[in-house]
């Protein structure tokens, strides 16, 4: 776990992943806050853009494993490949939870709406994020390649993401992880399903857990 | 005219180029149809005109191939602005294709399929600023992905700024072609100067 934290750490762009995570929602709250009325919902809206930092975290986590061969030395190092997966998986969770807390707590100063009673909504944002980074991890180890994972979900934390104009076709979509994920700490969601934040969160957590079960299975069983 | 043979060779002979191409046209046409997205479409289509720009000039990032390409073509200029005019030639006929899909998909919807092949002119005059717009996002992607010599960074750069970030800037920064302009200018003087 130890080594999985280093060779994070130690990812140029991880860095730059943090700094995307720490600064896109405290900025896009400042912009906004001239704009936009103080609502319900002030710094959790602007929140929901800052993933595209553990998006990109969670991507080079296991796609610089797949740049230049590095997989191959890390399988060597720990032949065990449920041990390394979990080692990996244990270390992106680490270092987003902290990226996810200090970027909430920051947005949330800059909105003005930090108290005592935002706690549990800050917990929900910490888990819509570790979510999101899992997400976009399961299917880098699925594709071994970030592209495909980072258009997909870059796309969808856009203003008016894919999965909202799939509410407006079925209802069913309001299931999808982003849309069941959001209502953890959104309150005013415009969803076709109104979720609880506990079984939003639940929702999402089965889509990733399903991802990464996949993923893993399919890493056990073929070559590097 | 050797060299912009030999980099279109290289450029349509790419799996992962073809893939992004028809990947975008099925997710275009889905859009238009499924969700009456209409022009909203090409929005979203331009994120697979960038993954195909980043793509085409990251590729030879991956494992040295470079290297070769400058032993066979020495002029560094000459190499970017012939990868550069046939990158943007091939994005040209593919952004035709997008946009004659978007607009054929609105015109099935509106019910007059039978008008769909005298219509087909008219798309594309209506549509050619969507066309110029999408291949000059094909070559940001590449001068982009040159810079930092890697299609992952580069595809979240420039998703993140059309996806995220650019509508809450665009009021003060206004997009238009001097971006990818002034994209490869960098990118020319970075590959001029630097290692390969």
């Amino acid at each position: 776990m130890r080594t999985e934290l280093l060779k994070l750490a130690g990812l140029p762009s991880a860095w730059a992943a943090a700094v995307l995570g720490l600064a896109v929602p405290p900025l896009i709250a400042f912009l906004n806050s001239r704009t936009v009325a103080v609502g319900v919902d002030s710094g959790y809206q602007e929140l929901v853009f800052g993933v595209i930092g553990v998006l990109v975290l969670g991507v080079v986590s296991v796609g610089s494993e797949y740049r230049g061969r590095q997989i191959m030395t890390s399988l060597i190092c720990v032949p065990s490949r449920g041990r390394f997966l979990a080692a990996k998986t244990g270390a992106l969770v680490l270092a987003v939870t902290l990226l996810a807390t200090a970027s909430a707590v920051v947005t949330l100063g800059v909105t003005g709406s930090l108290s005592a009673e935002a706690g549990p909504r800050i917990v929900g944002v910490v888990v819509y994020w570790v979510l999101t980074a899992l997400l976009a991890y399961g299917i880098t180890l699925l594709t071994r390649s970030g592209i495909l994972p980072l258009t997909i979900l870059i796309l969808n934390t856009s203003v008016v993401s894919v999965t909202y104009l799939l509410t407006r076709v079925t209802p069913l979509a309001g299931y999808l992880p982003d849309m069941a994920g959001a209502q953890l700490f959104i309150r005013g969601l415009d969803s076709p399903v109104g979720l609880t934040p506990l079984t939003g969160g639940l929702v999402m957590a089965a889509w990733v857990f399903a991802v990464l079960a996949v993923a893993a299975a399919v890493f056990h069983r073929r070559d590097a | 005219m050797n060299a912009t043979r030999a980099e279109l060779i290289k450029l349509v002979t790419l799996p992962a180029l073809s893939l992004t191409v028809v990947l975008t046209w099925a997710v275009t046409a889905a859009l238009v149809l499924a969700l009456d997205a209409g022009p909203e479409s090409i929005r979203y289509a331009r994120a697979g005109f960038v993954v195909l720009g980043a793509l085409a000039a990251a590729s030879e990032y991956d494992d040295g191939q470079l290297r070769t390409s400058l032993v066979c073509s020495p002029r560094r200029l000459e190499l970017l602005a012939v990868k550069a005019l046939v990158l943007g030639l091939a994005a040209t006929a593919v952004a035709v294709v997008t946009v004659l899909i978007a607009g054929a998909g609105d015109v099935l919807i509106a019910g007059a399929g039978d008008v769909l092949i005298a219509g087909a002119g008219d798309i594309l005059i209506a549509g050619a600023g969507d066309v110029a717009e999408l291949v000059l996002t094909v070559l940001l992607a590449a001068a982009v992905a040159t810079v930092l010599r890697g299609a992952v960074p580069a595809v979240a750069v420039i998703l993140g700024y059309y996806y995220v970030l650019g509508p809450f800037v665009e009021d003060w920064l206004v997009d238009g072609p001097w971006l990818p302009a002034a994209a490869f200018l960098i990118a020319a003087a970075t590959f001029v100067r630097r290692d390969a």
